[in-house]
């Protein structure tokens, strides 16, 4: 069993291997079509802008091997921070980029009733917990409303019902995970979360093990 | 809300964790890897890792000893010490770090901007070190460390680490009045560093001043259990903090110099044992 995680330029690449590695999860970088081939599960981290990130998943020619492994391979799939976001249709960050569109939600600036308010401190850094509105949801085994993990980012994705699994507010309420069947997103940073993040990505490689029909 | 974060910061001088005084001395504490797998398993929320080795910035960071503490740090890590090309930061990042401090040695305002153009605010830190109201020299950058922090805060920092070098290891508490007026003055995120003692040092910057994270190094390296048990302590005395360690020290008495004290011999003696299995994540 084998997670691929994806190299775009764009990234915590480091620690989220270490996360897996600690895990003892088999995990390997993918940054071209031909790697993705006896993956059990991607992975798809993210650190920077919006733009500069579609723009590297279209000129390293990622999106169609991502979209061929999560839709026709039914591989869980997993993004976290700006990953997550890539899923949306379009961010503020990047006006006019469109986004992988997978989820129908659009990025909006943290706490965007209050844009002019400049009392909030943007970027949302810091630990902050989960709320969890889907107990079901398989990241969240052993893991309960009130935990809490790390936060760093300037944008978020709205609540969307049926699809966000937990929420977290920061300035009013925003989706912290998402699931939509075998897609999930986390807009925090589990590698970096300590025990609770740990957890999710256990979960999460516990999950792909399943699919694959190893337990 | 996102909750006031305890930073543990690690000062390494030539390749050893070092405790300073006032930056002029230093006692060796040991391989700086072992110090993040402590804070980190002790319940630490960031690890902010400082090279202070003289001519860091000519022979650019240490990249095997940084990885080597960021695959044992599962919380956010940054970086500062010897950065003074684009290319160091792009190297920092591809190990595992994740925000960069930039402090007046890497240089002027455009090569924090360039971080942030790559990387985004978020994984720029902008250090100001100062010694009374007399930030260090840097370019055209404001003298007066108010000033500064403003300056650097709408020119691309996504944080400010404001450092008391003068407090640095003197354990007189942090400097209460110009975090007052920095973090009033910016709306990033302000981290607080240098003078720490005690819990009630911590307790008195949370209370009076709205800085979003503390930082302590030296007084969490020297006993067992240190972050969880200065976390609890402050947590008692009114703010809260995260914890979510396997154990806890709910029960456990703190004595005034945040050590844990010795129970009543009538308290042991009823004590019994429960076995409590190995977590595994």
């Amino acid at each position: 069993m084998t997670i691929g995680v994806i190299d775009y330029g764009m990234g915590n690449l480091g620690s989220v291997i270490s996360a897996f590695r600690f895990l003892d999860v088999e995990c390997r970088i993918v940054s071209v079509q031909r790697e993705f081939t006896g993956l059990s599960g991607v992975f798809l981290p993210g650190v920077g802008s919006f733009g500069k990130a579609m723009q590297n998943l279209r000129s390293k020619d990622l999106i169609h091997p991502m979209e061929e492994a999560v839709f026709e391979r039914k591989i869980p799939f997993m993004g976290i921070c700006l990953g997550m976001q890539l899923m949306g249709r379009s961010s503020e960050e990047s006006g006019g980029v469109a986004g992988l569109g997978w989820i129908d939600a659009d990025i909006t600036l943290v706490a965007p009733d209050r844009r002019e308010d400049k009392s909030i401190i943007r970027p949302h850094v810091g630990w902050n917990e989960v709320e969890i509105k889907d107990a079901k949801c398989p990241l969240f085994q052993r893991i309960e409303t009130g935990d809490m993990t790390y936060f760093d980012h300037e944008f978020q994705m709205e609540v969307l019902p049926g699809v966000t699994a937990a929420s977290s507010n920061y300035h009013g309420e925003f989706s912290s995970v998402v699931q939509q069947g075998h897609i999930f997103g986390v807009q925090s940073h589990p590698e970096k979360s300590q025990r609770t993040g740990l957890i999710m990505l256990r979960n999460f490689s516990n999950l792909c093990r399943k699919q694959l029909g190893l337990e | 809300m996102a909750i006031r974060r305890l930073i543990g910061s690690i000062l390494v001088l030539n390749g050893v964790a070092v405790q300073s005084f006032g930056f002029r001395r230093y006692l060796p504490i040991g391989d700086p890897a072992i110090c993040a797998e402590f804070l980190n398993r002790w319940g630490i929320d960031e690890i902010c890792l400082l090279d202070i080795s003289p001519n860091r910035g000519k022979r650019g960071p240490d990249i095997e000893m940084i990885k080597s503490i960021a695959s044992k740090a599962f919380v956010p890590m940054s970086y500062g010490g010897g950065l003074q090309e684009i290319s160091d930061v792009h190297r920092v990042f591809a190990v595992g770090v994740d925000k960069v401090v930039v402090t007046e040695a890497s240089g002027d305002i455009l090569f924090l901007q360039n971080i942030t153009e790559h990387y985004g605010r978020q994984a720029v830190v902008a250090g100001v070190d100062y010694h009374d109201r007399t930030a260090t020299v840097c370019g055209d950058l404001p003298i007066d460390p108010v000033e500064r922090a403003v300056f650097l805060s709408e020119n691309g920092a996504g944080e400010l680490l404001l450092h008391n070098m003068k407090k640095d290891g003197s354990q007189s508490g942090y400097d209460i009045g110009l975090l007052a007026e920095v973090s009033r003055a910016v709306t990033v995120p302000v981290i607080a560093m240098g003078g720490i003692g005690h819990s009630a040092h911590a307790v008195k910057c949370l209370k009076d001043t709205s800085v979003a994270a503390i930082a302590a190094g030296n007084i969490l390296n020297h006993t067992e259990h240190s972050v969880a048990i200065l976390k609890e302590a402050i947590h008692r005395q009114g703010f809260r903090m995260r914890q979510d360690l396997p154990f806890n020290h709910d029960l456990s008495k703190i004595g005034q110099d945040d050590r844990l004290m010795k129970r009543d011999e009538s308290w042991l003696d009823d004590l019994g044992f429960v076995h409590v299995e190995r977590e595994k994540i």
